[in-house]
């Protein structure tokens, strides 16, 4: 398994607890526009558990922007030496 | 974001933004990561705040939405992540300030199902008349 494939397992797993998903329903296709579950708060959630989980701290600009699974694994990709 | 409200304005006292919450927001989440977030999300001052109300989670959830409304009201010039707030503790309501150059004024509300917080841009001798009609006009409240 690449190091990019065990970021997007982990991503998946944080955000199908937070957002109270089965794993299967998290994918490329999941963003604030697709899915109900993905209210502000809960973006606000998500955030700070990724941060957690990867050992990052996103910029406010940055936060904005995470509105899609893609968009994380972009964003922790461009962090790969920081990512934990 | 589907559970939020929108953001109206009102163009005599400036910006309103109204936010609806799910009270079982983060229920479902294990307390450490409530307290993460509110580490990452909250100042010490409200972290105090829902520190001291019957259950923190609903407290926290209160003020998130009360940033969001901040955030509505001022047209996105004060980011959530940004938004400080002064909260007066009379559970299940009450007032809130967030202070700054685009001071904000708001009414919290916490029901059985459902959080409302509504906030106008402006100083509170304006902001504050305006909520006052705006919550009559919704069936009242005790600040009303």
């Amino acid at each position: 398994m690449t190091d990019q494939s065990q970021v997007a397992v982990r991503v998946r797993e944080v955000m199908a607890q937070v957002l109270d998903l089965p794993p299967g329903e998290i994918g490329p296709e999941l963003s604030t526009e697709t899915s109900s579950a993905w209210t502000s708060l809960n973006h606000l959630m998500l955030i700070s558990q990724l941060e957690s989980e990867f050992g990052v701290v996103f910029s406010n600009a940055e936060v904005k922007g995470l509105t899609s699974f893609t968009a994380i694994l972009d964003a922790l990709g461009r962090r790969r030496d920081s990512v934990a | 974001m589907p559970l939020d409200g929108g953001a109206i304005r009102s163009p005599s006292a400036g910006g309103l933004g109204i936010d609806l919450a799910d009270p079982s927001t983060f229920e479902h989440l294990a307390p450490a990561a409530v307290e993460r977030a509110a580490r990452r999300w909250l100042s010490p001052a409200e972290r105090a705040w829902c520190g001291s109300q019957p259950s923190f989670r609903l407290a926290m959830v209160t003020v998130l939405s009360c940033k969001e409304s901040v955030c509505k009201a001022t047209g996105g010039a004060t980011p959530v992540a940004e938004a400080r707030l002064a909260m007066e503790a009379a559970w299940p309501r009450g007032w809130a300030r967030a202070p700054g150059p685009e001071p904000v004024t708001l009414w919290w509300e916490v029901g059985s199902g459902y959080i409302l917080t509504v906030g106008v841009r402006g100083p509170a001798h304006h902001a504050e008349p305006l909520l006052v009609r705006i919550l009559r006009g919704r069936g009242g409240t005790e600040a009303a």
